[in-house]
Protein backbone atom coordinates (compact mmCIF):
# COMPACT_ATOMS: atom_id res chain seq x y z
CA UNK A 1 0.00 0.00 0.00
CA UNK A 2 1.34 3.82 -0.79
CA UNK A 3 1.51 5.46 2.35
CA UNK A 4 0.74 9.08 1.32
CA UNK A 5 0.63 11.35 4.77
CA UNK A 6 1.50 8.54 7.11
CA UNK A 7 3.70 10.18 10.17
CA UNK A 8 6.53 7.93 11.19
CA UNK A 9 5.05 8.12 14.83
CA UNK A 10 2.25 6.05 13.63
CA UNK A 11 4.33 3.82 11.40
CA UNK A 12 5.77 2.01 14.37
CA UNK A 13 2.46 1.08 15.62
CA UNK A 14 1.16 -0.48 12.76
CA UNK A 15 0.03 -4.01 11.64
CA UNK A 16 0.39 -4.70 8.34
CA UNK A 17 -2.63 -6.95 7.53
CA UNK A 18 -4.15 -7.73 10.68
CA UNK A 19 -3.19 -10.90 11.98
CA UNK A 20 -6.42 -11.55 12.90
CA UNK A 21 -6.75 -14.90 11.25
CA UNK A 22 -6.59 -15.71 7.57
CA UNK A 23 -9.75 -18.49 7.23
CA UNK A 24 -12.80 -17.13 6.64
CA UNK A 25 -15.41 -17.71 9.48
CA UNK A 26 -12.80 -17.76 12.27
CA UNK A 27 -13.20 -14.16 13.25
CA UNK A 28 -15.88 -13.69 15.48
CA UNK A 29 -18.77 -10.67 16.26
CA UNK A 30 -18.68 -11.22 19.76
CA UNK A 31 -17.88 -8.15 21.83
CA UNK A 32 -17.65 -5.61 19.26
CA UNK A 33 -19.30 -2.56 20.16
CA UNK A 34 -20.40 -1.76 17.10
CA UNK A 35 -22.30 -4.67 16.29
CA UNK A 36 -25.56 -3.55 17.11
CA UNK A 37 -24.92 -1.03 14.34
CA UNK A 38 -22.83 -3.43 11.28
CA UNK A 39 -23.86 -5.35 9.03
CA UNK A 40 -22.15 -8.11 9.99
CA UNK A 41 -23.30 -8.06 13.45
CA UNK A 42 -26.71 -8.83 12.41
CA UNK A 43 -25.38 -12.62 12.73
CA UNK A 44 -27.38 -14.35 15.29
CA UNK A 45 -25.46 -14.54 18.66
CA UNK A 46 -24.82 -18.60 18.36
CA UNK A 47 -22.73 -18.81 15.38
CA UNK A 48 -19.39 -19.67 16.00
CA UNK A 49 -17.86 -17.60 13.50
CA UNK A 50 -18.99 -15.25 11.59
CA UNK A 51 -19.19 -16.82 7.90
CA UNK A 52 -19.32 -13.50 6.03
CA UNK A 53 -16.42 -12.26 7.89
CA UNK A 54 -13.07 -12.79 6.03
CA UNK A 55 -10.52 -10.82 7.63
CA UNK A 56 -9.64 -7.46 9.54
CA UNK A 57 -7.01 -4.90 7.97
CA UNK A 58 -5.35 -1.99 9.74
CA UNK A 59 -4.49 0.93 7.81
CA UNK A 60 -2.23 4.21 8.42
CA UNK A 61 -3.74 7.52 8.11
CA UNK A 62 -3.53 8.32 4.59
CA UNK A 63 -3.22 4.53 3.32
CA UNK A 64 -5.80 3.70 0.88
CA UNK A 65 -8.35 1.05 1.19
CA UNK A 66 -8.92 0.76 -2.41
CA UNK A 67 -8.42 3.21 -5.54
CA UNK A 68 -10.74 4.06 -8.48
CA UNK A 69 -10.52 1.75 -11.23
CA UNK A 70 -9.07 -1.31 -8.84
CA UNK A 71 -10.81 -4.79 -9.87
CA UNK A 72 -13.33 -4.75 -7.28
CA UNK A 73 -12.83 -8.39 -5.15
CA UNK A 74 -16.70 -8.52 -4.08
CA UNK A 75 -15.56 -7.68 -0.79
CA UNK A 76 -17.25 -5.23 1.40
CA UNK A 77 -15.67 -2.88 3.83
CA UNK A 78 -17.10 -1.86 7.22
CA UNK A 79 -15.27 0.27 9.36
CA UNK A 80 -14.23 -1.34 12.78
CA UNK A 81 -12.11 1.79 13.88
CA UNK A 82 -11.07 5.55 13.06
CA UNK A 83 -12.56 6.78 10.02
CA UNK A 84 -12.25 7.32 5.98
CA UNK A 85 -13.04 9.49 2.87
CA UNK A 86 -14.27 8.57 -0.56
CA UNK A 87 -13.03 10.64 -3.18
CA UNK A 88 -13.30 10.96 -6.85
CA UNK A 89 -11.07 12.60 -9.96
CA UNK A 90 -12.75 14.08 -12.21
CA UNK A 91 -11.25 14.91 -15.68
CA UNK A 92 -9.28 18.08 -16.36
CA UNK A 93 -7.85 17.60 -12.53
CA UNK A 94 -10.65 18.74 -10.13
CA UNK A 95 -11.07 16.12 -7.41
CA UNK A 96 -14.12 15.89 -5.34
CA UNK A 97 -14.48 14.32 -1.49
CA UNK A 98 -18.15 12.38 -2.13
CA UNK A 99 -18.29 11.01 1.56
CA UNK A 100 -16.84 10.54 4.79
CA UNK A 101 -17.20 7.21 6.67
CA UNK A 102 -17.65 6.37 10.69
CA UNK A 103 -17.78 3.43 12.52
CA UNK A 104 -20.05 0.66 11.20
CA UNK A 105 -20.70 2.48 7.77
CA UNK A 106 -19.29 0.89 4.26
CA UNK A 107 -17.72 2.84 1.69
CA UNK A 108 -17.58 1.76 -1.62
CA UNK A 109 -21.45 0.01 -1.12
CA UNK A 110 -22.26 1.71 -4.42
CA UNK A 111 -19.93 -0.32 -6.39
CA UNK A 112 -20.85 -3.52 -5.03
CA UNK A 113 -21.19 -5.99 -8.13
CA UNK A 114 -19.22 -3.95 -10.34
CA UNK A 115 -15.89 -5.29 -11.99
CA UNK A 116 -14.26 -2.09 -10.43
CA UNK A 117 -14.21 0.49 -7.66
CA UNK A 118 -15.54 3.65 -8.84
CA UNK A 119 -14.03 5.76 -5.90
CA UNK A 120 -10.86 6.10 -4.16
CA UNK A 121 -11.07 5.75 -0.24
CA UNK A 122 -8.33 6.77 2.63
CA UNK A 123 -8.08 6.83 5.91
CA UNK A 124 -8.52 9.76 7.92
CA UNK A 125 -6.70 8.36 10.48
CA UNK A 126 -4.91 5.52 12.26
CA UNK A 127 -8.37 2.92 11.34
CA UNK A 128 -9.67 -0.43 11.36
CA UNK A 129 -11.99 -2.46 8.97
CA UNK A 130 -13.89 -5.67 8.82
CA UNK A 131 -14.04 -7.15 5.41
CA UNK A 132 -17.11 -8.83 4.31
CA UNK A 133 -17.53 -11.39 1.52
CA UNK A 134 -21.05 -9.49 0.15
CA UNK A 135 -21.18 -10.58 -3.60
CA UNK A 136 -23.86 -12.60 -5.02
CA UNK A 137 -21.38 -15.28 -5.77
CA UNK A 138 -20.04 -16.19 -2.08
CA UNK A 139 -23.36 -15.10 -0.38
CA UNK A 140 -24.64 -17.88 -3.31
CA UNK A 141 -21.97 -20.27 -1.91
CA UNK A 142 -21.35 -19.77 1.78
CA UNK A 143 -24.37 -17.71 2.79
CA UNK A 144 -25.35 -16.66 5.42
CA UNK A 145 -28.98 -16.57 4.62
CA UNK A 146 -29.57 -12.80 6.37
CA UNK A 147 -26.64 -11.03 4.75
CA UNK A 148 -28.32 -10.25 1.63
CA UNK A 149 -31.43 -8.09 4.04
CA UNK A 150 -28.89 -6.53 5.81
CA UNK A 151 -27.21 -5.84 2.35
CA UNK A 152 -30.40 -3.54 1.24
CA UNK A 153 -31.19 -2.33 3.74
CA UNK A 154 -28.16 -0.45 4.46
CA UNK A 155 -28.18 0.21 0.67
CA UNK A 156 -32.06 1.85 1.80
CA UNK A 157 -29.69 4.05 4.46
CA UNK A 158 -27.10 4.74 2.09
CA UNK A 159 -29.31 6.32 -0.60
CA UNK A 160 -31.16 8.13 2.11
CA UNK A 161 -28.00 9.66 3.28
CA UNK A 162 -26.93 10.73 -0.29
CA UNK A 163 -30.33 12.54 -0.73
CA UNK A 164 -29.86 14.11 2.10
CA UNK A 165 -26.03 15.45 1.16
CA UNK A 166 -27.67 16.21 -2.14
CA UNK A 167 -30.30 18.14 -0.70
CA UNK A 168 -28.12 20.28 1.21
CA UNK A 169 -26.54 21.00 -1.80
CA UNK A 170 -29.34 22.81 -3.54
CA UNK A 171 -29.25 26.54 -3.17
CA UNK A 172 -28.66 26.42 0.53
CA UNK A 173 -26.02 29.11 2.11
CA UNK A 174 -22.55 27.75 3.57
CA UNK A 175 -24.16 28.29 6.78
CA UNK A 176 -26.67 26.09 6.54
CA UNK A 177 -24.47 23.34 4.78
CA UNK A 178 -21.86 23.49 7.67
CA UNK A 179 -23.91 23.29 10.49
CA UNK A 180 -25.82 20.21 8.96
CA UNK A 181 -22.68 18.53 8.35
CA UNK A 182 -21.66 19.16 11.98
CA UNK A 183 -25.24 18.05 13.27
CA UNK A 184 -25.12 14.55 10.91
CA UNK A 185 -21.10 13.91 12.32
CA UNK A 186 -21.92 14.69 16.12
CA UNK A 187 -25.10 12.38 15.34
CA UNK A 188 -22.90 9.57 13.75
CA UNK A 189 -20.32 9.61 16.50
CA UNK A 190 -23.03 9.37 19.25
CA UNK A 191 -24.45 6.57 17.80
CA UNK A 192 -21.70 4.15 17.68
CA UNK A 193 -21.44 4.50 21.14
CA UNK A 194 -17.47 4.37 20.84
CA UNK A 195 -17.01 8.69 20.93
CA UNK A 196 -18.62 10.52 23.42
CA UNK A 197 -18.48 13.75 23.15
CA UNK A 198 -16.18 15.77 22.11
CA UNK A 199 -15.29 13.82 18.62
CA UNK A 200 -12.07 14.13 16.55
CA UNK A 201 -12.21 15.96 13.73
CA UNK A 202 -10.21 13.56 11.48
CA UNK A 203 -10.88 15.41 8.13
CA UNK A 204 -9.43 18.87 7.20
CA UNK A 205 -10.96 21.51 5.92
CA UNK A 206 -10.20 21.28 2.63
CA UNK A 207 -11.76 17.89 2.38
CA UNK A 208 -14.92 19.35 4.61
CA UNK A 209 -15.16 22.14 2.17
CA UNK A 210 -14.75 19.72 -0.94
CA UNK A 211 -17.75 17.22 0.28
CA UNK A 212 -19.76 20.22 0.96
CA UNK A 213 -19.29 22.43 -2.39
CA UNK A 214 -17.24 25.07 -0.86
CA UNK A 215 -13.91 27.07 -0.44
CA UNK A 216 -11.68 25.90 2.16
CA UNK A 217 -11.57 29.71 3.37
CA UNK A 218 -15.37 29.64 3.48
CA UNK A 219 -15.17 27.11 5.75
CA UNK A 220 -12.46 28.37 8.06
CA UNK A 221 -14.21 31.79 8.76
CA UNK A 222 -17.37 29.83 9.74
CA UNK A 223 -15.91 27.54 11.94
CA UNK A 224 -14.37 31.15 13.53
CA UNK A 225 -17.87 32.41 13.78
CA UNK A 226 -19.53 29.14 14.95
CA UNK A 227 -17.00 29.14 17.70
CA UNK A 228 -17.11 32.75 18.60
CA UNK A 229 -20.82 32.68 18.97
CA UNK A 230 -20.20 29.60 21.02
CA UNK A 231 -21.88 27.15 19.28
CA UNK A 232 -19.33 24.58 18.83
CA UNK A 233 -15.55 23.85 21.10
CA UNK A 234 -12.61 22.88 19.03
CA UNK A 235 -9.47 22.15 21.14
CA UNK A 236 -7.11 20.95 18.46
CA UNK A 237 -9.11 18.49 17.05
CA UNK A 238 -11.54 17.29 19.67
CA UNK A 239 -14.64 18.81 18.66
CA UNK A 240 -18.03 19.49 21.18
CA UNK A 241 -21.34 20.92 19.61
CA UNK A 242 -22.27 23.18 22.71
CA UNK A 243 -25.18 24.31 21.41
CA UNK A 244 -26.76 21.76 18.91
CA UNK A 245 -30.13 23.38 18.44
CA UNK A 246 -28.68 26.43 17.99
CA UNK A 247 -26.72 25.03 15.06
CA UNK A 248 -30.29 23.11 14.17
CA UNK A 249 -31.82 26.39 13.59
CA UNK A 250 -28.94 27.27 11.91
CA UNK A 251 -29.23 24.71 9.28
CA UNK A 252 -32.82 24.36 9.20
CA UNK A 253 -33.38 28.48 8.51
CA UNK A 254 -29.80 29.65 8.23
CA UNK A 255 -30.18 32.39 11.00
CA UNK A 256 -30.14 31.63 14.97
CA UNK A 257 -33.02 32.22 16.55
CA UNK A 258 -33.29 36.20 17.93
CA UNK A 259 -33.20 35.30 21.37
CA UNK A 260 -29.97 33.28 20.27
CA UNK A 261 -28.87 36.17 18.25
CA UNK A 262 -29.34 38.91 21.07
CA UNK A 263 -27.43 36.80 23.32
CA UNK A 264 -24.37 36.35 21.05
CA UNK A 265 -24.69 40.34 20.83
CA UNK A 266 -25.91 40.30 17.15
CA UNK A 267 -28.24 42.42 15.72
CA UNK A 268 -31.77 40.74 15.47
CA UNK B 1 -58.36 -15.97 -11.84
CA UNK B 2 -55.51 -18.98 -11.62
CA UNK B 3 -52.39 -17.55 -10.52
CA UNK B 4 -50.82 -19.19 -13.69
CA UNK B 5 -52.91 -17.42 -15.71
CA UNK B 6 -52.31 -14.05 -13.63
CA UNK B 7 -48.83 -14.36 -14.34
CA UNK B 8 -49.12 -15.20 -18.33
CA UNK B 9 -51.40 -12.34 -18.47
CA UNK B 10 -48.64 -10.06 -16.80
CA UNK B 11 -45.70 -11.90 -18.71
CA UNK B 12 -48.67 -10.70 -21.87
CA UNK B 13 -48.71 -7.17 -20.66
CA UNK B 14 -45.01 -6.76 -20.34
CA UNK B 15 -43.80 -7.15 -23.74
CA UNK B 16 -44.00 -4.10 -24.69
CA UNK B 17 -43.79 -2.41 -21.56
CA UNK B 18 -41.68 1.38 -21.66
CA UNK B 19 -39.26 0.11 -19.07
CA UNK B 20 -38.26 -1.89 -20.98
CA UNK B 21 -34.96 -3.90 -19.99
CA UNK B 22 -34.50 -1.77 -17.14
CA UNK B 23 -37.53 -3.44 -15.34
CA UNK B 24 -36.90 -5.65 -12.53
CA UNK B 25 -39.82 -7.74 -13.21
CA UNK B 26 -38.74 -8.26 -17.14
CA UNK B 27 -35.10 -9.43 -16.02
CA UNK B 28 -36.94 -11.53 -13.32
CA UNK B 29 -38.46 -13.64 -16.45
CA UNK B 30 -35.05 -13.62 -18.31
CA UNK B 31 -33.10 -14.72 -15.38
CA UNK B 32 -35.27 -17.08 -13.50
CA UNK B 33 -37.92 -18.40 -15.37
CA UNK B 34 -42.05 -16.97 -15.31
CA UNK B 35 -42.39 -19.70 -11.79
CA UNK B 36 -40.15 -16.84 -10.39
CA UNK B 37 -41.46 -13.54 -11.51
CA UNK B 38 -42.77 -11.14 -9.11
CA UNK B 39 -46.60 -10.31 -9.04
CA UNK B 40 -47.35 -6.92 -9.45
CA UNK B 41 -50.00 -4.54 -9.33
CA UNK B 42 -50.42 -2.42 -11.69
CA UNK B 43 -51.65 1.86 -10.91
CA UNK B 44 -52.00 4.58 -13.10
CA UNK B 45 -51.16 8.12 -12.04
CA UNK B 46 -52.71 11.47 -13.58
CA UNK B 47 -50.04 14.44 -14.00
CA UNK B 48 -50.19 15.67 -10.84
CA UNK B 49 -51.36 12.87 -8.34
CA UNK B 50 -49.19 11.39 -5.64
CA UNK B 51 -47.88 8.38 -5.11
CA UNK B 52 -47.19 8.95 -1.28
CA UNK B 53 -46.23 12.38 0.49
CA UNK B 54 -43.01 13.36 2.53
CA UNK B 55 -43.39 12.04 5.84
CA UNK B 56 -45.77 9.90 5.63
CA UNK B 57 -45.55 6.11 7.07
CA UNK B 58 -44.24 3.86 4.31
CA UNK B 59 -48.02 2.35 3.03
CA UNK B 60 -45.45 -0.87 2.39
CA UNK B 61 -44.89 -0.45 -1.10
CA UNK B 62 -41.52 -0.43 -3.10
CA UNK B 63 -43.02 1.23 -6.89
CA UNK B 64 -41.54 0.32 -10.18
CA UNK B 65 -41.99 2.95 -12.91
CA UNK B 66 -43.98 1.59 -16.05
CA UNK B 67 -44.65 4.95 -17.82
CA UNK B 68 -43.77 8.78 -17.13
CA UNK B 69 -41.80 10.23 -14.83
CA UNK B 70 -42.14 10.62 -11.13
CA UNK B 71 -40.75 13.61 -9.67
CA UNK B 72 -39.31 13.28 -5.90
CA UNK B 73 -38.94 16.99 -3.83
CA UNK B 74 -38.54 17.93 -0.03
CA UNK B 75 -40.46 20.51 1.63
CA UNK B 76 -38.44 22.81 3.79
CA UNK B 77 -38.90 24.50 6.76
CA UNK B 78 -41.30 27.54 4.81
CA UNK B 79 -42.98 24.40 3.15
CA UNK B 80 -40.90 25.57 0.24
CA UNK B 81 -40.40 22.29 -2.55
CA UNK B 82 -37.28 20.90 -3.46
CA UNK B 83 -36.65 18.96 -6.23
CA UNK B 84 -34.74 15.84 -5.15
CA UNK B 85 -34.44 14.04 -8.71
CA UNK B 86 -36.75 12.66 -11.33
CA UNK B 87 -37.31 8.74 -12.02
CA UNK B 88 -37.94 7.12 -15.30
CA UNK B 89 -39.48 4.21 -16.69
CA UNK B 90 -37.37 1.12 -14.89
CA UNK B 91 -36.38 3.37 -11.97
CA UNK B 92 -37.15 2.45 -8.43
CA UNK B 93 -39.00 5.01 -5.87
CA UNK B 94 -40.03 4.30 -2.04
CA UNK B 95 -36.95 2.08 -1.22
CA UNK B 96 -37.80 2.75 2.37
CA UNK B 97 -40.28 0.20 2.47
CA UNK B 98 -37.52 -2.04 2.59
CA UNK B 99 -36.36 -0.24 5.85
CA UNK B 100 -39.66 0.32 7.63
CA UNK B 101 -38.68 4.35 7.65
CA UNK B 102 -41.22 7.31 7.03
CA UNK B 103 -40.68 8.54 3.36
CA UNK B 104 -38.07 10.87 3.53
CA UNK B 105 -39.44 12.77 0.45
CA UNK B 106 -42.81 12.95 -1.29
CA UNK B 107 -43.59 11.35 -4.97
CA UNK B 108 -45.71 13.29 -7.24
CA UNK B 109 -46.40 12.29 -11.37
CA UNK B 110 -45.00 14.65 -13.59
CA UNK B 111 -47.57 13.50 -16.29
CA UNK B 112 -49.79 10.63 -16.98
CA UNK B 113 -47.82 7.45 -15.11
CA UNK B 114 -48.13 4.16 -14.59
CA UNK B 115 -46.44 2.07 -11.51
CA UNK B 116 -46.04 -1.60 -10.94
CA UNK B 117 -45.93 -1.82 -7.23
CA UNK B 118 -44.03 -4.49 -5.29
CA UNK B 119 -45.26 -5.02 -1.74
CA UNK B 120 -41.99 -5.62 0.36
CA UNK B 121 -43.28 -9.08 1.94
CA UNK B 122 -43.87 -10.39 -1.65
CA UNK B 123 -40.67 -8.96 -2.42
CA UNK B 124 -38.83 -10.44 0.10
CA UNK B 125 -40.30 -13.92 -0.38
CA UNK B 126 -39.34 -13.82 -4.37
CA UNK B 127 -35.64 -12.62 -3.25
CA UNK B 128 -35.27 -15.27 -0.70
CA UNK B 129 -37.15 -17.97 -3.90
CA UNK B 130 -34.05 -17.14 -6.34
CA UNK B 131 -30.68 -15.90 -5.87
CA UNK B 132 -31.10 -14.43 -9.66
CA UNK B 133 -33.60 -11.91 -8.30
CA UNK B 134 -31.78 -10.87 -5.15
CA UNK B 135 -28.51 -10.46 -6.92
CA UNK B 136 -30.51 -8.18 -9.86
CA UNK B 137 -32.26 -6.47 -6.75
CA UNK B 138 -28.85 -5.66 -5.29
CA UNK B 139 -27.67 -4.72 -7.58
CA UNK B 140 -30.08 -2.21 -8.73
CA UNK B 141 -30.04 -1.00 -5.24
CA UNK B 142 -26.44 0.02 -6.08
CA UNK B 143 -27.13 1.66 -9.11
CA UNK B 144 -30.11 4.01 -7.27
CA UNK B 145 -27.23 4.89 -4.53
CA UNK B 146 -24.83 5.64 -7.31
CA UNK B 147 -27.61 7.99 -8.75
CA UNK B 148 -27.86 9.70 -5.70
CA UNK B 149 -24.17 10.06 -5.51
CA UNK B 150 -23.70 11.56 -8.57
CA UNK B 151 -26.91 13.91 -8.31
CA UNK B 152 -24.50 15.35 -4.87
CA UNK B 153 -21.08 15.30 -7.27
CA UNK B 154 -23.05 17.10 -9.82
CA UNK B 155 -23.89 19.76 -7.31
CA UNK B 156 -20.63 20.63 -6.17
CA UNK B 157 -19.64 21.61 -9.36
CA UNK B 158 -19.56 25.43 -9.52
CA UNK B 159 -19.83 25.89 -13.21
CA UNK B 160 -23.68 26.17 -13.68
CA UNK B 161 -23.37 25.08 -17.51
CA UNK B 162 -21.40 22.16 -16.47
CA UNK B 163 -24.22 21.13 -14.23
CA UNK B 164 -26.61 21.64 -17.03
CA UNK B 165 -24.26 20.17 -19.62
CA UNK B 166 -24.27 16.84 -17.17
CA UNK B 167 -27.62 16.54 -16.28
CA UNK B 168 -28.64 17.07 -20.38
CA UNK B 169 -26.30 14.07 -20.91
CA UNK B 170 -27.45 12.16 -17.45
CA UNK B 171 -30.99 12.52 -19.35
CA UNK B 172 -29.91 11.07 -22.72
CA UNK B 173 -28.41 8.29 -21.53
CA UNK B 174 -30.97 6.91 -19.41
CA UNK B 175 -33.47 7.32 -22.57
CA UNK B 176 -31.26 5.49 -24.27
CA UNK B 177 -30.30 2.87 -21.90
CA UNK B 178 -34.57 2.69 -22.32
CA UNK B 179 -34.40 2.33 -26.00
CA UNK B 180 -36.23 5.80 -26.32
CA UNK B 181 -32.97 7.06 -28.40
CA UNK B 182 -31.47 9.38 -26.84
CA UNK B 183 -30.13 12.10 -29.29
CA UNK B 184 -33.52 13.46 -29.02
CA UNK B 185 -36.33 13.11 -25.91
CA UNK B 186 -38.58 15.45 -24.40
CA UNK B 187 -37.73 16.89 -20.90
CA UNK B 188 -40.73 15.67 -18.48
CA UNK B 189 -39.85 18.71 -16.25
CA UNK B 190 -40.47 22.30 -16.03
CA UNK B 191 -37.17 24.46 -16.47
CA UNK B 192 -38.37 25.33 -12.55
CA UNK B 193 -37.79 22.23 -11.59
CA UNK B 194 -34.24 21.98 -13.40
CA UNK B 195 -33.28 24.98 -12.16
CA UNK B 196 -34.38 23.21 -8.54
CA UNK B 197 -32.84 19.99 -8.78
CA UNK B 198 -29.72 21.52 -10.37
CA UNK B 199 -29.32 24.42 -7.74
CA UNK B 200 -29.98 27.11 -10.51
CA UNK B 201 -32.59 29.97 -10.55
CA UNK B 202 -34.52 28.84 -13.94
CA UNK B 203 -33.65 32.11 -15.84
CA UNK B 204 -30.31 30.34 -15.51
CA UNK B 205 -31.22 27.30 -17.05
CA UNK B 206 -33.05 29.18 -19.97
CA UNK B 207 -29.76 31.12 -20.37
CA UNK B 208 -27.66 28.61 -20.74
CA UNK B 209 -30.09 25.87 -22.80
CA UNK B 210 -29.78 29.29 -25.40
CA UNK B 211 -26.12 29.72 -25.33
CA UNK B 212 -25.85 25.78 -25.64
CA UNK B 213 -27.55 26.25 -28.68
CA UNK B 214 -25.66 28.91 -29.89
CA UNK B 215 -22.85 26.85 -29.68
CA UNK B 216 -24.86 24.39 -32.06
CA UNK B 217 -24.70 21.71 -28.90
CA UNK B 218 -27.98 21.02 -28.72
CA UNK B 219 -31.27 22.91 -30.42
CA UNK B 220 -34.10 23.04 -28.03
CA UNK B 221 -38.15 23.50 -29.33
CA UNK B 222 -40.15 23.93 -26.25
CA UNK B 223 -39.54 20.94 -24.01
CA UNK B 224 -37.88 18.54 -27.02
CA UNK B 225 -34.03 18.64 -26.88
CA UNK B 226 -31.96 17.33 -29.68
CA UNK B 227 -28.17 16.84 -29.24
CA UNK B 228 -26.26 17.83 -32.20
CA UNK B 229 -22.78 17.65 -30.99
CA UNK B 230 -22.71 14.93 -28.23
CA UNK B 231 -18.63 15.40 -27.98
CA UNK B 232 -18.95 19.07 -27.09
CA UNK B 233 -21.64 18.35 -24.40
CA UNK B 234 -19.60 15.93 -23.20
CA UNK B 235 -16.96 18.34 -22.74
CA UNK B 236 -18.54 21.07 -21.46
CA UNK B 237 -20.09 18.40 -18.18
CA UNK B 238 -16.68 17.88 -18.42
CA UNK B 239 -15.30 21.13 -17.16
CA UNK B 240 -13.40 21.48 -20.55
CA UNK B 241 -15.41 24.23 -22.17
CA UNK B 242 -13.66 26.71 -21.43
CA UNK B 243 -11.37 27.28 -24.13
CA UNK B 244 -14.45 26.54 -26.45
CA UNK B 245 -15.85 29.59 -24.83
CA UNK B 246 -13.33 31.75 -25.34
CA UNK B 247 -12.87 31.19 -28.91
CA UNK B 248 -16.88 31.02 -29.93
CA UNK B 249 -17.76 34.14 -28.86
CA UNK B 250 -20.23 35.47 -27.11
CA UNK B 251 -19.67 34.17 -23.82
CA UNK B 252 -22.02 32.69 -21.90
CA UNK B 253 -23.59 35.36 -19.71
CA UNK B 254 -24.52 33.48 -17.22
CA UNK B 255 -21.77 31.45 -15.91
CA UNK B 256 -20.82 33.32 -13.06
CA UNK B 257 -17.40 34.43 -12.04
CA UNK B 258 -16.42 31.13 -10.76
CA UNK B 259 -16.32 29.55 -13.80
CA UNK B 260 -13.48 32.02 -15.12
CA UNK B 261 -11.32 31.96 -12.28
CA UNK B 262 -11.73 28.33 -12.03
CA UNK B 263 -10.90 27.44 -15.07
CA UNK B 264 -8.90 30.32 -16.84
CA UNK B 265 -6.11 30.82 -13.99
Amino acid sequence: MELLFSSPAFSTQVTPAAAAGAAPGRLSCRGCALAALCLAGAAPDDAPGNRCLVRRRRLRRGERLFRAGEPHAGTLFTVRRGSFKTSLACRYGDQQVTGFYLHAELPGLDALGLAHHRETATALEPSEVCEIAADAGSIARHGPPWLPGALRRAAVHAIAREEATALALRNTSAERRLAAFLLDLAERHAAGGATARPFRLTMSRVEIASFLGLTPETVSRLMSSFRRLDLLRLDLRALSLSDPSGLHALARDGVLPPARRAAAGLAA
Amino acid sequence: MSAAATRAREAGACAGCPAGRMCLATAVRAHAGPAQALSVRRKRLHAGEHLYRMDEPVAGQVHLIRVGHIKTYHLDAEGEQRVCGFAMPGDLVGLEALAGQRHPHGAVALAGSEVCQLPPGALEQALARSAALARLFQDRLCDELDRHRQAAVMLRIRDPGRRLARFLGDVSRACAARSDGGAAFRLPMTREDIGDFLGLTPETVSRLLSHFQRLRCIAVDGREVRILDPGLLETMAAGGATELRLRRKPPCPSTNVHNGVHHVL
